[in-house]
Protein backbone atom coordinates (compact mmCIF):
# COMPACT_ATOMS: atom_id res chain seq x y z
CA UNK A 1 0.00 0.00 0.00
CA UNK A 2 2.89 2.39 -0.40
CA UNK A 3 4.26 3.96 -3.46
CA UNK A 4 7.88 3.53 -2.55
CA UNK A 5 10.34 2.16 -5.11
CA UNK A 6 8.78 -0.73 -7.00
CA UNK A 7 9.71 -4.16 -5.64
CA UNK A 8 12.16 -6.06 -7.69
CA UNK A 9 11.65 -9.67 -6.67
CA UNK A 10 8.61 -11.87 -6.62
CA UNK A 11 8.91 -12.66 -2.87
CA UNK A 12 8.64 -9.00 -1.92
CA UNK A 13 5.74 -8.59 -4.29
CA UNK A 14 3.89 -11.43 -2.62
CA UNK A 15 4.52 -10.07 0.86
CA UNK A 16 3.27 -6.63 -0.09
CA UNK A 17 0.26 -8.08 -1.79
CA UNK A 18 -0.57 -10.06 1.31
CA UNK A 19 -0.26 -6.90 3.42
CA UNK A 20 -2.51 -4.97 1.06
CA UNK A 21 -5.11 -7.73 1.19
CA UNK A 22 -4.95 -7.83 4.96
CA UNK A 23 -5.36 -4.04 5.26
CA UNK A 24 -8.31 -4.08 2.89
CA UNK A 25 -9.87 -6.91 4.84
CA UNK A 26 -9.43 -4.99 8.14
CA UNK A 27 -11.10 -1.92 6.67
CA UNK A 28 -14.00 -3.92 5.29
CA UNK A 29 -14.45 -5.61 8.66
CA UNK A 30 -14.73 -2.19 10.36
CA UNK A 31 -11.52 -2.63 12.34
CA UNK A 32 -10.04 0.72 11.38
CA UNK A 33 -10.49 4.11 13.08
CA UNK A 34 -8.55 6.28 10.65
CA UNK A 35 -7.15 6.17 7.15
CA UNK A 36 -3.79 7.67 6.32
CA UNK A 37 -3.30 8.91 2.77
CA UNK A 38 -0.50 10.73 1.11
CA UNK A 39 -1.37 13.98 -0.61
CA UNK A 40 0.56 16.95 -1.97
CA UNK A 41 0.79 18.36 1.59
CA UNK A 42 2.21 15.10 3.01
CA UNK A 43 0.50 12.47 5.17
CA UNK A 44 -3.14 13.21 6.03
CA UNK A 45 -5.12 11.40 8.68
CA UNK A 46 -8.76 10.82 7.88
CA UNK A 47 -10.87 9.83 10.82
CA UNK A 48 -13.50 7.25 10.08
CA UNK A 49 -15.43 7.51 13.29
CA UNK A 50 -15.37 11.00 14.67
CA UNK A 51 -18.09 11.31 17.29
CA UNK A 52 -15.44 12.01 19.90
CA UNK A 53 -13.76 14.87 18.04
CA UNK A 54 -15.02 17.62 20.36
CA UNK A 55 -13.94 15.81 23.52
CA UNK A 56 -10.61 14.89 22.00
CA UNK A 57 -9.98 18.52 21.13
CA UNK A 58 -10.68 19.54 24.72
CA UNK A 59 -8.36 16.86 26.08
CA UNK A 60 -5.60 17.73 23.66
CA UNK A 61 -5.65 21.45 24.44
CA UNK A 62 -6.07 21.55 28.23
CA UNK A 63 -3.04 22.24 30.41
CA UNK A 64 -3.79 19.37 32.77
CA UNK A 65 -2.39 15.97 31.97
CA UNK A 66 -5.06 13.52 30.83
CA UNK A 67 -4.41 9.80 30.59
CA UNK A 68 -6.34 6.61 30.28
CA UNK A 69 -4.88 3.53 31.90
CA UNK A 70 -5.70 -0.16 31.88
CA UNK A 71 -6.07 -2.12 35.12
CA UNK A 72 -2.46 -3.31 34.80
CA UNK A 73 -1.25 0.30 34.57
CA UNK A 74 -0.63 0.38 30.81
CA UNK A 75 -1.11 3.90 29.47
CA UNK A 76 -3.66 3.63 26.67
CA UNK A 77 -3.97 7.33 25.99
CA UNK A 78 -2.05 10.40 27.08
CA UNK A 79 -2.40 13.98 25.95
CA UNK A 80 0.48 16.25 25.02
CA UNK A 81 0.23 18.14 28.33
CA UNK A 82 0.97 14.93 30.23
CA UNK A 83 4.05 14.26 28.11
CA UNK A 84 5.23 17.87 28.52
CA UNK A 85 4.79 17.62 32.27
CA UNK A 86 7.21 14.71 32.32
CA UNK A 87 9.58 16.18 29.72
CA UNK A 88 9.11 12.94 27.79
CA UNK A 89 8.07 12.23 24.21
CA UNK A 90 4.47 11.19 23.81
CA UNK A 91 5.32 8.09 21.77
CA UNK A 92 7.48 6.84 24.66
CA UNK A 93 4.63 7.24 27.12
CA UNK A 94 1.80 5.55 25.22
CA UNK A 95 1.87 1.85 25.88
CA UNK A 96 4.25 2.26 28.83
CA UNK A 97 3.20 1.58 32.43
CA UNK A 98 2.12 4.41 34.71
CA UNK A 99 3.83 2.52 37.54
CA UNK A 100 7.22 3.29 35.99
CA UNK A 101 6.39 6.99 36.27
CA UNK A 102 5.58 6.86 39.98
CA UNK A 103 8.05 7.21 42.86
CA UNK A 104 9.21 3.68 43.84
CA UNK A 105 7.78 3.86 47.37
CA UNK A 106 4.26 4.51 46.05
CA UNK A 107 4.24 1.84 43.35
CA UNK A 108 2.91 -1.12 45.35
CA UNK A 109 -0.09 0.83 46.67
CA UNK A 110 -0.75 2.41 43.28
CA UNK A 111 -0.61 -0.96 41.53
CA UNK A 112 -3.25 -2.36 43.87
CA UNK A 113 -5.45 0.73 43.62
CA UNK A 114 -5.25 0.85 39.83
CA UNK A 115 -6.17 -2.83 39.64
CA UNK A 116 -9.17 -2.16 41.94
CA UNK A 117 -10.10 0.99 40.02
CA UNK A 118 -9.65 3.05 43.20
CA UNK A 119 -6.63 5.10 42.20
CA UNK A 120 -7.52 8.81 42.24
CA UNK A 121 -11.15 8.17 43.15
CA UNK A 122 -11.33 11.02 45.55
CA UNK A 123 -8.46 13.23 44.37
CA UNK A 124 -5.15 12.82 46.16
CA UNK A 125 -1.70 14.31 46.07
CA UNK A 126 1.07 12.25 44.58
CA UNK A 127 4.21 12.71 42.56
CA UNK A 128 5.41 11.70 39.12
CA UNK A 129 8.98 10.94 38.18
CA UNK A 130 9.83 13.17 35.24
CA UNK A 131 12.57 12.70 32.66
CA UNK A 132 15.88 12.88 34.52
CA UNK A 133 14.43 11.53 37.75
CA UNK A 134 12.97 14.79 39.06
CA UNK A 135 9.83 14.26 41.11
CA UNK A 136 6.98 16.64 40.35
CA UNK A 137 4.08 17.04 42.80
CA UNK A 138 0.68 16.41 41.22
CA UNK A 139 -2.98 16.09 42.10
CA UNK A 140 -4.50 12.90 40.70
CA UNK A 141 -8.22 12.44 40.10
CA UNK A 142 -9.90 9.75 38.09
CA UNK A 143 -13.11 8.18 36.87
CA UNK A 144 -13.68 4.57 35.91
CA UNK A 145 -14.75 3.89 32.36
CA UNK A 146 -16.39 0.60 31.55
CA UNK A 147 -16.04 -0.02 27.86
CA UNK A 148 -16.44 -3.33 26.13
CA UNK A 149 -16.26 -5.19 29.39
CA UNK A 150 -12.80 -4.19 30.60
CA UNK A 151 -12.64 -1.23 32.97
CA UNK A 152 -10.11 1.53 32.44
CA UNK A 153 -9.29 4.60 34.49
CA UNK A 154 -9.57 8.06 32.96
CA UNK A 155 -7.17 10.17 34.98
CA UNK A 156 -6.59 13.91 35.17
CA UNK A 157 -3.18 14.92 36.52
CA UNK A 158 -2.71 18.50 37.69
CA UNK A 159 0.69 19.97 38.50
CA UNK A 160 0.68 21.55 41.94
CA UNK A 161 4.29 22.63 42.23
CA UNK A 162 3.23 26.31 42.12
CA UNK A 163 0.59 25.83 44.81
CA UNK A 164 3.10 23.91 46.93
CA UNK A 165 5.62 26.70 46.59
CA UNK A 166 3.02 29.35 47.46
CA UNK A 167 1.84 27.25 50.40
CA UNK A 168 5.39 26.86 51.71
CA UNK A 169 5.95 30.61 51.42
CA UNK A 170 2.72 31.30 53.29
CA UNK A 171 3.62 28.89 56.06
CA UNK A 172 7.08 30.46 56.37
CA UNK A 173 5.56 33.96 56.44
CA UNK A 174 3.08 32.89 59.09
CA UNK A 175 5.86 31.39 61.22
CA UNK A 176 7.86 34.60 60.94
CA UNK A 177 4.81 36.61 61.98
CA UNK A 178 4.18 34.32 64.94
CA UNK A 179 7.79 34.60 66.06
CA UNK A 180 7.53 38.36 65.89
CA UNK A 181 4.25 38.41 67.81
CA UNK A 182 5.72 36.12 70.44
CA UNK A 183 8.69 38.44 70.78
CA UNK A 184 6.36 41.41 71.17
CA UNK A 185 4.34 39.64 73.88
CA UNK A 186 7.59 38.76 75.61
CA UNK A 187 8.79 42.36 75.63
CA UNK A 188 5.43 43.76 76.72
CA UNK A 189 5.39 41.23 79.56
CA UNK A 190 8.95 42.21 80.59
CA UNK A 191 8.12 45.92 80.55
CA UNK A 192 4.95 45.37 82.58
CA UNK A 193 6.96 43.34 85.07
CA UNK A 194 9.38 46.23 85.43
CA UNK A 195 6.40 48.46 86.25
CA UNK A 196 5.22 45.89 88.80
CA UNK A 197 8.66 45.87 90.43
CA UNK A 198 8.75 49.67 90.57
CA UNK A 199 5.31 49.76 92.21
CA UNK A 200 6.38 47.10 94.69
CA UNK A 201 9.52 49.03 95.58
CA UNK A 202 7.46 52.16 96.06
CA UNK A 203 4.98 50.25 98.22
CA UNK A 204 7.81 49.17 100.54
CA UNK A 205 8.76 52.80 101.07
CA UNK A 206 5.17 54.01 101.44
CA UNK A 207 4.71 56.33 104.46
CA UNK A 208 1.40 54.78 105.56
CA UNK A 209 -0.54 51.50 105.16
CA UNK A 210 -3.22 53.08 102.94
CA UNK A 211 -0.72 54.31 100.34
CA UNK A 212 1.04 51.00 100.54
CA UNK A 213 -2.21 49.16 99.87
CA UNK A 214 -3.02 51.40 96.91
CA UNK A 215 0.37 50.76 95.34
CA UNK A 216 0.01 47.00 95.84
CA UNK A 217 -3.41 47.09 94.19
CA UNK A 218 -1.85 48.89 91.22
CA UNK A 219 0.85 46.22 91.07
CA UNK A 220 -1.78 43.52 91.01
CA UNK A 221 -3.70 45.17 88.15
CA UNK A 222 -0.61 45.53 85.99
CA UNK A 223 0.41 41.96 86.80
CA UNK A 224 -2.95 40.60 85.64
CA UNK A 225 -2.25 42.19 82.23
CA UNK A 226 1.37 41.02 82.18
CA UNK A 227 0.15 37.45 82.74
CA UNK A 228 -1.97 37.59 79.59
CA UNK A 229 1.10 38.52 77.57
CA UNK A 230 3.23 35.91 79.28
CA UNK A 231 0.75 33.15 78.50
CA UNK A 232 0.34 34.25 74.92
CA UNK A 233 4.11 34.31 74.58
CA UNK A 234 4.30 30.73 75.83
CA UNK A 235 1.17 29.38 74.11
CA UNK A 236 1.02 27.56 70.80
CA UNK A 237 -1.39 30.14 69.45
CA UNK A 238 -0.08 33.67 69.91
CA UNK A 239 -3.45 35.33 69.27
CA UNK A 240 -5.82 33.58 71.65
CA UNK A 241 -5.54 32.63 75.28
CA UNK A 242 -6.51 29.47 77.13
CA UNK A 243 -8.92 30.90 79.65
CA UNK A 244 -8.78 28.00 82.10
CA UNK A 245 -5.02 28.21 82.45
CA UNK A 246 -5.13 32.00 82.83
CA UNK A 247 -7.90 32.07 85.43
CA UNK A 248 -6.31 29.39 87.60
CA UNK A 249 -2.93 31.15 87.42
CA UNK A 250 -4.51 34.50 88.30
CA UNK A 251 -6.41 33.06 91.28
CA UNK A 252 -3.26 31.34 92.54
CA UNK A 253 -1.15 34.51 92.24
CA UNK A 254 -3.70 36.78 93.93
CA UNK A 255 -4.31 34.30 96.72
CA UNK A 256 -0.58 34.15 97.38
CA UNK A 257 -0.22 37.92 97.51
CA UNK A 258 -3.31 38.73 99.60
CA UNK A 259 -3.59 35.89 102.07
CA UNK A 260 -1.09 34.26 104.38
CA UNK A 261 0.61 30.94 103.82
CA UNK A 262 -1.08 28.58 104.42
CA UNK A 263 -4.00 30.57 103.07
CA UNK A 264 -6.98 31.24 105.27
CA UNK A 265 -9.18 31.07 102.14
CA UNK A 266 -9.90 27.85 100.27
CA UNK A 267 -10.44 28.47 96.57
CA UNK A 268 -12.70 26.33 94.39
CA UNK A 269 -12.34 26.65 90.65
CA UNK A 270 -14.61 25.48 87.88
CA UNK A 271 -13.58 26.92 84.55
CA UNK A 272 -14.78 25.71 81.16
CA UNK A 273 -11.85 25.78 78.83
CA UNK A 274 -12.22 28.05 75.87
CA UNK A 275 -10.05 30.54 74.04
CA UNK A 276 -10.38 34.28 74.02
CA UNK A 277 -8.63 37.00 72.07
CA UNK A 278 -6.09 39.36 73.63
CA UNK A 279 -8.39 42.37 74.17
CA UNK A 280 -11.16 40.45 75.85
CA UNK A 281 -8.65 38.41 77.88
CA UNK A 282 -7.10 41.59 79.30
CA UNK A 283 -10.52 43.04 80.18
CA UNK A 284 -11.69 39.77 81.71
CA UNK A 285 -8.39 39.45 83.61
CA UNK A 286 -8.68 42.94 85.08
CA UNK A 287 -12.31 42.32 86.01
CA UNK A 288 -11.48 39.04 87.73
CA UNK A 289 -8.52 40.73 89.43
CA UNK A 290 -10.86 43.32 90.97
CA UNK A 291 -13.46 40.78 92.10
CA UNK A 292 -10.82 38.54 93.66
CA UNK A 293 -8.96 41.42 95.26
CA UNK A 294 -12.23 42.67 96.67
CA UNK A 295 -13.01 39.28 98.12
CA UNK A 296 -9.54 38.68 99.59
CA UNK A 297 -9.35 42.17 101.06
CA UNK A 298 -12.89 42.71 102.30
CA UNK A 299 -14.80 39.43 102.55
CA UNK A 300 -12.01 37.71 104.47
CA UNK A 301 -10.53 40.68 106.29
CA UNK A 302 -8.72 40.15 109.60
CA UNK A 303 -7.56 36.68 108.42
CA UNK A 304 -11.09 35.36 108.53
CA UNK A 305 -11.32 31.76 107.25
CA UNK A 306 -13.56 30.97 104.34
CA UNK A 307 -14.18 29.72 100.83
CA UNK A 308 -14.01 31.38 97.46
CA UNK A 309 -15.76 29.91 94.44
CA UNK A 310 -14.74 31.00 90.96
CA UNK A 311 -16.76 29.68 88.09
CA UNK A 312 -16.47 30.54 84.43
CA UNK A 313 -18.79 28.67 82.12
CA UNK A 314 -20.37 28.81 78.71
CA UNK A 315 -24.09 28.38 79.45
CA UNK A 316 -24.83 28.58 75.74
CA UNK A 317 -22.99 29.33 72.50
CA UNK A 318 -21.71 32.89 72.34
CA UNK A 319 -22.25 33.58 76.03
CA UNK A 320 -19.89 33.33 78.98
CA UNK A 321 -20.77 33.59 82.63
CA UNK A 322 -18.27 34.46 85.35
CA UNK A 323 -19.29 34.12 88.95
CA UNK A 324 -17.22 34.83 92.04
CA UNK A 325 -18.87 33.81 95.32
CA UNK A 326 -17.54 33.97 98.85
CA UNK A 327 -18.79 33.08 102.29
CA UNK A 328 -17.15 36.12 103.87
CA UNK A 329 -18.60 39.09 105.69
CA UNK A 330 -21.05 40.16 102.96
CA UNK A 331 -21.81 43.48 101.30
CA UNK A 332 -22.91 46.58 103.14
CA UNK A 333 -26.60 47.47 103.11
CA UNK A 334 -27.72 49.22 99.89
CA UNK A 335 -24.56 48.34 97.96
CA UNK A 336 -24.32 49.56 94.33
CA UNK A 337 -21.20 48.73 92.32
CA UNK A 338 -21.62 51.77 90.05
CA UNK A 339 -21.82 54.16 93.02
CA UNK A 340 -19.37 52.33 95.26
CA UNK A 341 -16.59 54.49 96.71
CA UNK A 342 -14.22 51.57 96.02
CA UNK A 343 -12.24 52.04 92.82
CA UNK A 344 -12.08 48.27 92.38
CA UNK A 345 -15.84 47.78 92.24
CA UNK A 346 -16.28 50.84 90.02
CA UNK A 347 -13.75 49.20 87.72
CA UNK A 348 -15.70 45.94 87.79
CA UNK A 349 -18.80 47.82 86.70
CA UNK A 350 -16.91 49.62 83.89
CA UNK A 351 -15.08 46.49 82.70
CA UNK A 352 -18.31 44.48 82.58
CA UNK A 353 -19.74 47.20 80.38
CA UNK A 354 -16.62 47.13 78.23
CA UNK A 355 -17.18 43.42 77.68
CA UNK A 356 -20.75 44.24 76.62
CA UNK A 357 -21.92 42.26 79.64
CA UNK A 358 -24.13 42.58 82.66
CA UNK A 359 -22.97 42.70 86.29
CA UNK A 360 -25.17 41.33 89.06
CA UNK A 361 -24.54 40.84 92.72
CA UNK A 362 -26.54 39.16 95.41
CA UNK A 363 -26.03 38.64 99.12
CA UNK A 364 -25.48 35.06 100.25
CA UNK A 365 -25.96 33.59 103.70
CA UNK A 366 -23.17 34.24 104.52
CA UNK A 367 -21.17 36.13 101.89
CA UNK A 368 -21.59 37.66 98.48
CA UNK A 369 -21.97 36.47 94.89
CA UNK A 370 -20.96 38.48 91.82
CA UNK A 371 -22.00 37.35 88.36
CA UNK A 372 -20.91 38.84 85.06
CA UNK A 373 -22.58 37.57 81.91
CA UNK A 374 -20.96 38.66 78.68
CA UNK A 375 -21.05 37.74 75.00
CA UNK A 376 -18.06 36.12 73.32
CA UNK A 377 -17.57 35.78 69.57
CA UNK A 378 -18.67 32.27 68.62
CA UNK A 379 -15.95 31.79 66.03
CA UNK A 380 -13.33 32.16 68.74
CA UNK A 381 -14.94 29.74 71.12
CA UNK A 382 -13.13 26.48 70.81
CA UNK A 383 -13.95 24.24 73.72
CA UNK A 384 -11.02 21.91 74.09
CA UNK A 385 -11.36 18.28 74.88
CA UNK A 386 -12.77 19.06 78.25
CA UNK A 387 -13.01 15.56 79.56
CA UNK A 388 -9.34 15.00 78.77
CA UNK A 389 -8.07 18.19 80.40
CA UNK A 390 -10.34 18.38 83.43
CA UNK A 391 -8.49 17.10 86.43
CA UNK A 392 -10.26 15.68 89.42
CA UNK A 393 -10.40 18.18 92.26
CA UNK A 394 -9.62 21.03 89.88
CA UNK A 395 -13.18 22.25 89.75
CA UNK A 396 -15.93 22.17 92.29
CA UNK A 397 -19.15 22.60 90.38
CA UNK A 398 -21.21 21.00 93.09
CA UNK A 399 -20.40 23.57 95.73
CA UNK A 400 -20.84 26.50 93.36
CA UNK A 401 -24.24 25.23 92.33
CA UNK A 402 -25.11 24.74 95.97
CA UNK A 403 -23.92 28.22 96.79
CA UNK A 404 -25.99 29.70 94.00
CA UNK A 405 -29.02 27.86 95.15
CA UNK A 406 -28.33 29.14 98.61
CA UNK A 407 -27.96 32.65 97.17
CA UNK A 408 -31.32 32.48 95.48
CA UNK A 409 -33.07 31.36 98.62
CA UNK A 410 -31.19 33.89 100.68
CA UNK A 411 -31.95 36.84 98.37
CA UNK B 1 15.50 7.70 19.95
CA UNK B 2 16.63 4.53 18.23
CA UNK B 3 15.93 1.14 19.76
CA UNK B 4 18.80 -1.17 20.78
CA UNK B 5 20.06 -3.22 17.79
CA UNK B 6 19.38 -6.56 19.47
CA UNK B 7 15.69 -5.84 19.80
CA UNK B 8 12.81 -6.03 17.36
CA UNK B 9 11.65 -2.47 16.77
CA UNK B 10 7.92 -1.97 16.38
CA UNK B 11 5.55 0.97 16.14
CA UNK B 12 1.89 0.78 16.91
CA UNK B 13 -0.23 3.49 15.32
CA UNK B 14 -3.53 4.25 17.02
CA UNK B 15 -6.08 6.97 16.37
CA UNK B 16 -7.29 8.74 19.50
CA UNK B 17 -8.57 7.32 22.74
CA UNK B 18 -11.32 5.04 21.51
CA UNK B 19 -11.81 1.46 22.63
CA UNK B 20 -10.07 0.14 19.53
CA UNK B 21 -6.93 2.10 20.41
CA UNK B 22 -6.99 0.83 23.97
CA UNK B 23 -7.48 -2.73 22.84
CA UNK B 24 -4.74 -2.46 20.22
CA UNK B 25 -2.20 -1.32 22.82
CA UNK B 26 -3.11 -4.08 25.26
CA UNK B 27 -3.19 -6.75 22.54
CA UNK B 28 0.16 -5.65 21.10
CA UNK B 29 1.77 -5.74 24.55
CA UNK B 30 0.29 -9.14 25.34
CA UNK B 31 1.34 -10.59 22.00
CA UNK B 32 4.89 -9.22 22.06
CA UNK B 33 5.45 -10.15 25.70
CA UNK B 34 4.37 -13.67 24.88
CA UNK B 35 6.53 -14.17 21.78
CA UNK B 36 9.50 -11.87 22.30
CA UNK B 37 9.60 -11.46 26.11
CA UNK B 38 11.78 -8.36 26.53
CA UNK B 39 13.48 -8.60 23.14
CA UNK B 40 11.39 -5.88 21.57
CA UNK B 41 11.00 -2.11 21.67
CA UNK B 42 7.51 -0.79 21.05
CA UNK B 43 6.57 2.82 20.60
CA UNK B 44 2.95 3.87 20.32
CA UNK B 45 1.96 6.80 18.13
CA UNK B 46 -1.42 8.50 18.34
CA UNK B 47 -1.91 9.66 14.74
CA UNK B 48 -4.31 12.38 15.87
CA UNK B 49 -1.83 13.98 18.22
CA UNK B 50 1.33 13.28 16.25
CA UNK B 51 0.49 13.14 12.53
CA UNK B 52 4.12 14.08 11.83
CA UNK B 53 5.24 10.68 13.05
CA UNK B 54 3.05 8.76 10.64
CA UNK B 55 5.20 6.89 8.15
CA UNK B 56 4.10 6.33 4.58
CA UNK B 57 3.87 2.61 5.24
CA UNK B 58 0.45 2.43 6.92
CA UNK B 59 -2.89 2.88 5.26
CA UNK B 60 -4.92 3.16 8.46
CA UNK B 61 -4.93 2.95 12.23
CA UNK B 62 -4.70 0.98 14.38
CA UNK B 63 -1.73 -0.61 12.66
CA UNK B 64 1.33 -2.40 13.96
CA UNK B 65 4.54 -1.97 12.00
CA UNK B 66 7.69 -4.00 12.39
CA UNK B 67 10.43 -1.53 11.57
CA UNK B 68 13.33 -3.94 11.81
CA UNK B 69 15.55 -5.80 11.80
CA UNK B 70 14.92 -7.20 8.38
CA UNK B 71 12.14 -6.45 5.98
CA UNK B 72 9.46 -4.09 7.33
CA UNK B 73 5.98 -5.50 7.71
CA UNK B 74 2.60 -4.01 8.57
CA UNK B 75 -0.60 -5.36 10.05
CA UNK B 76 -3.72 -3.19 10.05
CA UNK B 77 -6.75 -3.52 12.33
CA UNK B 78 -7.62 -5.95 15.08
CA UNK B 79 -4.56 -7.67 16.56
CA UNK B 80 -6.59 -10.35 18.29
CA UNK B 81 -6.17 -12.75 15.39
CA UNK B 82 -2.94 -14.22 16.79
CA UNK B 83 -1.93 -16.63 14.01
CA UNK B 84 -2.23 -13.99 11.32
CA UNK B 85 -0.21 -11.50 13.30
CA UNK B 86 2.44 -14.03 14.30
CA UNK B 87 2.96 -14.92 10.67
CA UNK B 88 2.98 -11.29 9.51
CA UNK B 89 5.68 -10.32 11.98
CA UNK B 90 7.67 -13.60 11.78
CA UNK B 91 7.36 -13.94 15.55
CA UNK B 92 7.76 -17.71 15.51
CA UNK B 93 11.16 -17.32 13.85
CA UNK B 94 12.15 -14.68 16.40
CA UNK B 95 11.06 -16.88 19.29
CA UNK B 96 12.99 -19.91 18.01
CA UNK B 97 16.05 -18.55 16.20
Amino acid sequence: MSDEAAPTDLGSCLVRLREAEQALHAMRAGQVDAIIARGPAGERVYVLRSTDVAYRLVLETIHEGAIRIATDGTILYANAAFANMLGERLENILGASILDLLPPQTRADAQREIRDGAWGQGPFESALVAHGGVQIPVLVSSATLLEEGSPTLCVVVTQIAEQKRAQALLVAALRAKETLLREVHHRVKNNLQVICSLFAMQAERAPDPVSRQLLLEGTSRVRSIAMVHEMLYRSSDVAVLSIREYVSELVKTLQASYTGAPSNVATHLSVDDFRLDLDRSVTLGLLLNELLTNAFQHAFRDDRDGNLWVRLSLPREGLAELSVCDDGVGLPQGFDAARSPSMGLKLVHALAQQLGGKLEWHPLEPGTGFTVTFPIPTARVQPWEEAATRRPGHGDRGSVAAREQQGKTGA
Amino acid sequence: MSPPPDKVALTLYVAGMGPRSARAILEARRLLDRWLDDRYALRVVDVHQQPDLVGATIPGAPALVREGPGRPSTYVGDLADDEEVVRAFRLREEAEP
